[in-house]
């Protein structure tokens, strides 16, 4: 990736304005054309001779002489937007359209304005050239009626001749604070874009250096489930030998060592995932799923490790459940997760996996309640958050590394639904899995059938 | 889009030129003078209106439905506010006869801002003789007499058709009606024909 320079960034953000303020000045015209229009009309519909009446040449000056006005800038607008040519004939234009407005209006004093208002409109532009080319022709239009019609121009022969000085002067001290407003708002743009290319710069970075990072992790990943494989495989089949069976010692001393070995794998399987969540990388398999044999597996799992602590495990599925589309292998490891804690943190309790249909929002919605020691607000905030366990008393009694919830919330969003939990201290805790029924395109014909329960 | 760069520049160039020619028509409109007998130099003997002895006596010509007149209404208007002299002022408003429209003939901006010009008196001249007495054939035409029956300005006081603001004339008439200066000055005239053999 490619990223850009500072200078670079600047003439895009000034093409933008370019090209937004000639838009803005495209409305205008057309608005222009039409006050104008107005304007003669109630002004000057009529021009007359004796008891006769006709239309008054400012009629037609408006509609044609403001079309003319208008059509050129309109029309580079559309075919050259943001270029340089097309805005300083919008600045001409805009002042053209000024002088026409003055004419029509009478040379009514509030009119002249609208010269002052065009030169402010034109700053949007940021660029004080364009300024420039409207000052231009202002004077250029004083310039040739002051020689062909002398007391056409205000002030010129009058007893006053600074009067036009004072109107050029006006004009001078409108346009050095506008070029002196450009002048800031182009460096503070300059600013602006330099910032923009540091941060892409950064975030370009830290996206390599987490490349890096998640290959490593995947790489190391494999290398280290390798040689784990082996030693729960080994320490396995050694535990089967009648010499470690005869040894108490030498059993409790295999059986360590195949706990650690799949503690370990665990470990080691829960940071691949971590890696995968966070690369956008995890693989999702959505099929057809019978909830009512999906919690059957999972009771089947989870029954030696939930009722370890003298628990008793309940399963309360909803009779008319019918299936639903998710990833099986996913929602599974959620669930085997929460239930896990659950036995874990509950002695001579119950657990109770309940599963429930939400009509309201065809959701399936899965329960594991537990009767255990719960949990506190503060508690609560943190428990998903990775390598977060949720205190010191807590972690050195209950084994665990503190990213089961995280990887299982995640994964729940991943299968379209959301994880909750509430809990009170003492009481107990209950997590709430909601996933759409019919999150895919892929639901089969036959979702009304019920899984019985084999 | 990708037009060419030659197109543009021929666009352009007849932009320019139509725009040119047509303001430069529009200047030229708004400069053309309105016809003005100032041959006279006194107050006309056959005038049917009272000249003034103790103070200036002015006669304007009012075309009611004039637009350009707005302007120079607005500037007597401004001047005698500044001038704060007294002055006669008659206004002599063209009324056709027959007039078809009777009363709205006299309902318009123009005439709206007539009746703000202080000190002034609307008399309504039908088919424009009255105006014409005094050699005033359009809308706007000014005449400032003396007490002494003497000519001191003829002519408009705006510096083009229909554009308010100050010129050379409303400079000379704010002199004249100050009693600073008894030399006669004449401005030329823009504004509608009051009667139709003026075209």
């Amino acid at each position: 990736m490619n990223v850009p320079t500072a200078e670079s960034q600047f003439k895009l953000q000034q093409q933008e304005i370019y090209e937004r303020t000639d838009n803005l000045f495209l409305k205008l015209f057309y608005l222009q054309w039409a006050a104008g229009i107005l304007i003669a009309l109630f002004v000057s519909p009529h021009t007359w001779i004796g008891a006769s009446k006709s239309l008054h040449l400012n009629l037609y000056a408006a509609g044609i002489l403001g079309s003319l006005i208008s059509f050129f800038p309109v029309y580079l607008v559309h075919v050259w937007p943001g270029r340089t040519v097309t805005r300083h004939v919008v600045a001409a234009a805009q002042m053209l359209t000024s002088a026409l407005l003055i004419h029509l209006s009478g040379g009514r004093i509030e009119t002249h304005f609208h010269v002052f208002g065009s030169l402010a409109f034109l700053a949007f532009y940021r660029d004080w050239r364009v300024l420039g080319t409207a000052t231009v022709v202002i004077g250029i239009d004083h310039l040739v009626r002051g020689l062909l019609y002398p007391e056409s121009v205000f002030g010129v022969f009058s007893a006053s001749p600074y009067r036009a000085l004072e109107h050029a002067a006006w004009v001078i001290f409108e346009n050095t604070f506008l070029c002196i407003a450009i002048r800031q708002s182009t460096q503070e743009m300059r600013r602006m874009a330099q910032q923009t290319v540091d941060l892409e710069q950064t975030v370009f970075d830290l996206g390599a250096a987490t490349s890096h990072q998640q290959v490593f992790i995947a790489s190391m990943s494999h290398e280290l489930r390798t040689p784990l494989t082996a030693i729960i495989g080994y320490s396995e089949l050694l535990s089967e030998a009648p010499e470690i069976q005869e040894s108490d010692t030498m059993r409790s001393d295999v059986d360590r060592v195949n706990r650690s070995g799949k503690h370990l794998l665990e470990l080691v399987d829960s940071i691949l995932d971590i890696s995968k969540i966070d690369s956008g990388r995890a693989e999702f398999n959505f099929d057809c799923c019978c909830p009512h044999r999906l919690v059957h597996d999972i009771g089947q799992v989870t029954r030696p490790m939930v009722t370890r602590n003298g628990n008793d495990f309940q399963v309360q599925v909803q009779d008319d459940l019918e299936s639903f589309i998710t990833d099986r292998d996913k929602l599974k490891q959620v669930l085997v997760q929460l239930l896990s804690n659950a036995g874990k943190f509950c002695e001579n309790g119950t657990v109770t996996l309940e599963v429930v249909k939400d009509p309201s929002d065809d959701t399936l919605a899965f329960k594991v309640r537990d009767t255990g020691i719960g949990m506190s607000e503060q508690q609560m905030d943190v428990i998903f958050d990775r390598f977060v366990k949720i205190d010191d008393s807590v972690s050195r009694k209950f084994d665990g590394v503190g990213i089961g919830l995280y990887i299982a919330r995640e994964f729940s969003r991943a299968l379209g639904g959301s994880m909750a939990v509430e809990s009170q201290l003492n009481l107990g805790t209950e997590f709430t899995i909601k996933v759409p029924r019919a999150g895919s395109p892929f639901l089969p014909d036959d979702e009304g059938a019920s899984c019985p329960i084999g | 889009m990708n037009v060419s760069n030659r197109r543009i520049a021929i666009i352009g160039f007849f932009w320019v030129c139509s725009i040119l020619l047509s303001y430069g028509y529009i200047i030229y409109y708004h400069q053309v003078e309105g016809s003005s007998d100032r041959s006279a130099r006194d107050w006309p003997l056959n005038a049917n209106l009272s000249l003034d002895s103790q103070k200036p006596t002015m006669v304007l010509a009012v075309h009611p439905k004039c637009p350009c007149t707005v302007a120079t209404c607005r500037e007597l208007a401004r001047l005698l506010l500044r001038a704060h002299r007294p002055v006669k002022i008659y206004a002599l408003v063209f009324t056709p006869s027959p007039n078809p429209d009777g009363e709205e003939w006299f309902n318009s901006p123009t005439m709206s801002d007539l009746k703000r010009v202080p000190l002034l008196e609307m008399i309504k001249d039908e088919n424009g003789e009255l105006a014409q007495s005094f050699g005033m054939s359009t809308s706007g035409d000014i005449r400032l007499y003396s007490s002494n029956r003497h000519l001191l300005f003829a002519g408009g006081i705006t510096a083009s058709r229909a554009h308010e603001g100050e010129c050379a004339a409303t400079d000379k008439l704010f002199s004249r009606i100050r009693g600073e200066s008894s030399q006669y000055f004449e401005y030329p005239v823009f504004g509608c024909p009051i009667t139709e053999t003026d075209e």
